[in-house]
C-alpha cells in the first residue's frame, strides 16, 4: 500500500506507461469494432442491392415473358404452346413468392408485390378459363375473357414498372444511408484519433510533471541551498530511491543548518574571545561558549601549570557534588598525561583528530580537547551531559574552539605585553631629553612628546597636525616641501636611518643647532616619519672650544718645535763638527721630525673631525701629483733597499681636487708600503681608470695584516699587533686620516691582504673629483 | 753671494726661532734685521723700507695680521713682499691674510731653514709666491 501512495520512480515508470498504454489499446479496439460494423453495413447493402436488382429483374423478366404473349399462347390452342404459358405462369409465380420471402422489406415493395400477386392471380383465374376451351377464338364468349386477361396482363406490367420505380428509390435510398453512415463512422474514427493522440500527449505531460516534481523539488532545493538558504525542506512524500533522496536531502540540509549556526555561534564566540583580554573572564568565557554551543550541561576547562598539573579550573553548569568531570580524577589525570604529552589519546569512533575521548564506555559522554598554541599546552577544554552523546561534530566543535580559545589567550597574554611595552615605550617617549616628533606623508605633526617642547617651546596641543616647517627656519621650508614630495612620490628621502645636522627654529625665533635621525615607518597604508632631534647647541659649543683647543696647543707645541727642527738643522750644517756628534744631531732632527708629523696629523684628525677641514679644489694631474710623493719618499725607499715601482701614471686624467688631501692619503699608504715591509721588498704602485673614479692600487711584500687586526685597521690610534716586530713608529693615526680625507672626498679605500705575504690597499677617488 | 745687500726684516716673538732663522739667512747672503713683537715689527717696516718682511702670526702687541693690514694700508709700504711664517694654520687665518696679499705662508714647524731659504730666494728674484697652507 504505501508503494501505491507513494510510488517509486520504477513504479512511476511503470504506471505511466500503463497509464498511456491502455486507453490507447481501448481506443485501438473500438476503432476496430467500428470499422467492422461499418464495413458489414456496406457489404450488407451492397448485396440487397445486387439481390433486389437481380429479384427485380427476375421478375420483370418473367412477367414479361408471362403477360406479353398470354394471348397469343391463348388463343392459338396449340397445346405446345399452352404448356409453354403454363409454365411461364408457374416461373413468374415461384419469383414472386422468392421474391415475397426475399429482402424487400420496403412497405411499398411489400404493397406493390401483393398487387402483382393479386394481378397475376387474376391473370392466371383468366387463363384458367381460356385454357379449358381447345379453341378459344372458336368461343366468342371467350373473348371478353381474354380482353380481360390482356387487361390483367398490362396492370401487372404497370404494378411491375412501379414496383421497380420503388425497388431503384429503395436502393437510393440504402446506398444513401451506407454512404451516411461511412461518413459518420469516418468523422468517429477520425474524432477517436485526435482524442487519442491529444489524450496520449495529455497523459504524457501529466506523467512527466508527475514525475519530475520530486526531482525538481529536490533540484530546487539545492539550488536555493546552494543560494544559502539553508531552511529548504523537500517534500518526502514520494517512495522509492527518490524518497530516500529526499529525506537525505532534508538531513542533509538540516545538519548543514545545525552546523552553519554551531558555525556561526563560533565565529561569535571567537570574535568576542578575541575581544577579551583578561585571561580569566576569557577562561570563562571559553566554558560558557563551549557549553552553549556543544548543547552539554557541565563543561571545565583546566588551566595547567608548567609542571602539566591543573592549576585552575573554570566550569559552567557544574554542580561540584554531582560532576562526573570533578569525580573522575583518574580520567582527569589520563586527560593531563595525554595532554602533556602532547598525544590526543585514543579517539572514539568517528571522533576527530584533537578531541580526546577519556575512555571507550563513556566516548561519548564525555570529551575535551587540549588548548594549544604551537607545541605548548596552556589547557584543556572537556564537557559532559549531552543528551544523545556528542557526535563527530561534536569533536571537530571542540577542537576548533579549543584552537581559537588558544589564539585568544596568547592574544590576551600578548596585548598584556605589548601593553607593558606601550607603557614602556610612553614612558621612555615623555622622558627623553631628546625631542621626539612624528609626522604623517603630508609633513604635518601627529606625535610630540616633552623634549620636542622643551627644545623647540611649543606645547603638544600647538603643534598637532600642523606642518613641521614651523619648527625650521623660513629659508629652509621650501627645500623640506620639495623632499617630502619627493620622498611621498618615489619613496626616496636621503636623510632616512641618517643622522643629520639642521638648524631648528623655536618658538621664541631664535635659531639652534640641531641633530636629526630620522626614521620611516608604515601603519596601514600610511606612512609617517618619526624624528629624534637633539639640541646641539652645547655640544657644538664644546666642538668649537675643542678645536680652539687644539688650534692653540698645536701652535703652542709648533713654535718650540720649529725651534728644536730649526736649531738641529743649524747644527747639522755647522762645520767641522765630529762625525759622532753630528749623528747625535742627525737623530735628534729625525725625533722631532716625528713629533712634528705627530702634531700635524692631531690637528689635521682634529679638522676633518670637525669638519673644520676646508676642501680646496683645483686641477691637479693625478699621474704628476703620485710620482711627487714617490719622489718624496725616496730617501726611505733607498734606506730600505725596496724595488719600488708605478705604472698608469700616464693613464690617469686631470681632475678637480685637493692636492694637499690627496697627497696626504698617498703618503701615509705609500709610506706605510715601504715601512712595513722588511729590507729589500717590492711597493707597486698602479693607477688606473675604472667605473668612473680613478684608482690606486698600492701592494707591497710586507708583513701583512693579521686577521684579528682588519675589522679594526681604519680606527683612530689603532694600530696592529704585528706592526711592532718591524717597526715602533707610527701614531695609529695614518690610515684613519687616510679614511676621514677620502670619506671627505666621496673616495673609497680598502685592502687585501694575507698575513705575512704583504698587502694592497686600494683607493678611489671619482672622477668628477668633487667632495660633498 | 747673489743676494747680498738684500735686506730682510724678521718680526718674531720667539727668541729661538728668531735666532735660527737670522743665521740661516745671514749665511745665505741677506742682512737682517729682526723684530720681537708687532708693534715693533711695523715700526721697522716702515722706517727701513726692508726687500721682504717675514711676518709671525700670533705675537704680543699687534698680531701679524694687524701688521700686514697696516702695511697694506700705508700707500709706501702697499707692494711690500710679505711672507707669513706661522704656526697657525687656521684657514681664516690663511684666507685673511692671502686676502690682504702675501708672497708666502708657511707652517714654520713643516718648513726646514733651507727650505725657506730657498722660497725666499725665489720670491727676491721675482718668483711667484708660494705657501704650504
Amino acid at each position: 500500500m504505501k508503494g501505491l501512495q507513494n510510488p517509486s520512480i520504477r513504479t512511476r515508470l511503470l504506471l505511466a506507461f500503463v497509464g498511456v498504454l491502455v486507453p490507447y489499446l481501448v481506443l485501438a479496439g473500438l476503432g476496430v469494432i467500428a470499422f467492422r460494423i461499418v464495413w458489414q453495413q456496406v457489404r450488407t447493402t451492397q448485396k440487397e442491392v445486387v439481390v433486389e436488382m437481380k429479384g427485380a429483374a427476375d421478375l420483370q423478366v418473367a412477367l414479361v415473358q408471362l403477360v406479353m404473349p398470354a394471348n397469343d399462347y391463348l388463343t392459338t390452342g396449340d397445346p405446345a404452346e399452352r404448356g409453354e404459358f403454363v409454365r411461364r405462369l408457374g416461373r413468374a409465380r415461384e419469383v414472386l413468392t422468392r421474391l415475397e420471402q426475399g429482402q424487400f422489406a420496403h412497405p411499398e415493395e411489400r404493397r406493390l408485390l401483393a398487387e402483382v400477386r393479386t394481378r397475376l392471380s387474376g391473370v392466371e383465374a383468366a387463363s384458367r378459363e381460356i385454357l379449358a376451351v381447345a379453341d378459344p377464338r372458336a368461343d366468342p364468349s371467350l373473348v371478353g375473357k381474354m380482353k380481360a386477361l390482356d387487361k390483367a396482363g398490362d396492370e401487372v406490367a404497370v404494378v411491375l414498372s412501379r414496383f421497380r420505380e420503388a425497388n431503384e428509390r429503395e436502393i437510393e435510398e440504402g446506398v444513401e444511408r451506407a454512404v451516411v453512415l461511412v461518413g459518420r463512422v469516418s468523422v468517429l474514427g477520425l474524432g477517436l484519433l485526435v482524442l487519442s493522440v491529444g489524450g496520449g500527449v495529455g497523459l504524457a505531460l501529466l506523467f512527466a510533471v508527475w514525475l519530475n516534481r520530486p526531482i525538481q523539488a529536490i533540484a530546487r532545493g539545492s539550488q536555493r541551498m546552494a543560494e544559502g538558504d539553508l531552511s529548504q525542506r523537500v517534500a518526502t512524500g514520494v517512495g522509492g530511491e527518490l524518497g530516500n533522496a529526499a529525506r537525505a536531502f532534508n538531513k542533509m540540509a538540516e545538519r548543514l543548518q545545525e552546523r552553519n549556526r554551531q558555525i556561526a555561534t563560533l565565529h561569535v564566540a571567537a570574535r568576542s574571545l578575541a575581544t577579551e583580554h583578561d585571561p580569566a573572564r576569557l577562561f570563562q568565557q571559553i566554558v560558557d561558549t563551549a557549553r552553549d554551543l556543544l548543547g552539554a550541561s557541565q563543561a571545565a576547562l583546566a588551566v595547567l601549570q608548567d609542571d602539566g598539573r591543573i592549576r585552575q579550573l573554570f566550569t559552567a553548569g557544574l554542580t561540584p557534588e554531582t560532576s562526573p568531570l570533578l569525580v573522575l580524577p583518574a580520567e582527569l589525570g589520563r586527560l593531563e598525561a595525554m595532554l602533556r604529552d602532547g598525544s590526543t589519546g585514543p579517539t572514539a569512533p568517528g571522533g576527530s583528530a584533537g578531541a580526546v575521548a577519556l575512555s571507550p564506555a563513556s566516548a561519548r559522554n564525555l570529551i575535551g580537547a587540549p588548548i594549544r598554541f604551537r607545541e605548548e599546552v596552556l589547557g584543556a577544554l572537556y564537557l559532559t551531559g549531552k543528551p544523545g552523546g556528542f557526535t563527530a561534530d561534536d569533536d571537530s566543535l571542540v577542537t576548533t574552539l579549543c584552537a581559537d580559545a588558544a589564539v585568544a589567550l596568547k592574544n590576551a597574554i600578548l596585548y598584556d605585553e605589548i601593553e607593558a611595552q606601550r607603557t614602556r615605550l610612553a614612558q621612555v617617549f615623555e622622558s627623553t631629553s631628546d625631542a621626539i616628533v612624528s609626522a604623517d606623508s603630508r609633513g604635518n605633526i601627529v606625535a610630540w612628546n616633552h623634549g620636542a617642547g622643551r627644545i623647540f617651546g611649543y606645547r603638544e596641543g600647538e603643534v598637532l597636525g600642523r606642518p613641521l616647517a614651523m619648527l625650521m627656519p623660513e629659508r629652509y621650508r621650501e627645500a623640506h616641501r620639495t623632499g617630502l614630495a619627493r620622498a611621498s612620490a618615489t619613496g626616496e628621502m636621503r636623510i632616512i636611518g641618517r643622522t643629520v645636522e639642521f638648524l631648528g627654529l623655536h618658538k621664541n625665533g631664535t635659531e639652534f643647532p640641531l641633530e636629526l635621525s630620522l626614521s620611516r615607518w608604515t601603519a596601514r597604508v600610511e606612512t609617517f616619519y618619526s624624528g629624534i632631534i637633539r639640541d646641539v647647541t652645547e655640544r657644538k659649543q664644546v666642538e668649537q672650544m675643542k678645536s680652539d683647543f687644539v688650534s692653540f696647543v698645536t701652535h703652542q707645541l709648533r713654535t718650540p718645535l720649529a725651534g728644536i727642527k730649526w736649531m738641529l738643522e743649524l747644527a747639522q750644517e755647522a762645520p767641522d763638527v765630529p762625525e759622532e756628534p753630528a749623528s747625535y744631531v742627525q737623530d735628534a732632527r729625525q725625533a722631532a721630525e716625528r713629533l712634528i708629523g705627530l702634531v700635524n696629523d692631531l690637528l689635521d684628525v682634529s679638522r676633518l673631525e670637525s669638519g673644520k677641514m676646508k676642501v680646496t679644489l683645483q686641477p691637479v694631474g693625478l699621474g704628476e701629483l703620485t710620482q711627487s710623493v714617490l719622489d718624496d719618499l725616496v730617501t726611505l725607499v733607498r734606506e730600505k733597499g725596496h724595488r719600488l715601482s708605478m705604472e698608469g701614471a700616464d693613464r690617469v686624467p686631470t681632475v678637480m681636487a685637493d692636492p694637499q688631501l690627496l697627497r696626504q692619503v698617498i703618503l701615509n699608504l705609500t709610506s706605510n708600503a715601504i715601512k712595513y715591509t722588511p729590507p729589500g721588498g717590492d711597493v707597486a704602485i698602479r693607477m688606473e681608470v675604472a667605473n668612473g673614479a680613478v684608482r690606486w692600487a698600492i701592494r707591497d711584500s710586507g708583513i701583512g695584516i693579521p686577521k684579528e687586526s682588519r675589522a679594526r685597521l681604519f680606527e683612530k690610534f689603532f694600530r696592529a699587533d704585528n706592526v711592532h716586530t718591524i717597526s715602533t713608529e707610527g701614531t695609529g693615526l695614518g690610515l684613519y686620516l687616510v679614511r676621514l680625507i677620502l670619506e671627505k672626498l666621496s673616495g673609497e679605500v680598502w685592502y687585501e691582504s694575507e698575513e705575512g705575504k704583504g698587502a694592497t690597499f686600494i683607493f678611489t677617488l671619482p672622477v668628477s673629483g668633487r667632495g660633498p | 753671494m747673489t743676494n747680498t745687500g738684500k735686506r730682510i726684516l724678521l718680526v718674531e716673538d720667539d727668541r729661538f726661532l728668531r735666532r735660527a732663522c737670522e743665521v740661516s739667512l745671514r749665511q745665505r747672503g741677506y742682512t737682517l734685521t729682526t723684530a720681537a713683537d708687532g708693534e715693533e715689527g711695523l715700526r721697522v717696516a716702515r722706517a727701513e723700507r726692508p726687500d721682504l718682511v717675514l711676518l709671525d702670526m700670533l705675537m704680543p702687541k699687534l698680531s701679524g695680521l694687524d701688521v700686514l693690514r697696516a702695511l697694506r694700508g700705508d700707500e709706501a709700504t702697499q707692494s711690500l713682499p710679505v711672507v707669513i711664517l706661522s704656526n697657525s694654520s687656521r684657514e681664516q687665518d690663511v684666507q685673511e691674510a692671502t686676502s690682504l696679499g702675501i708672497s708666502g705662508y708657511f707652517v714654520k714647524a713643516n718648513l726646514s731653514l733651507q727650505e725657506l731659504g730657498g722660497n725666499i730666494d725665489r720670491i727676491l728674484k721675482g718668483g711667484a709666491g708660494a705657501s704650504d697652507g
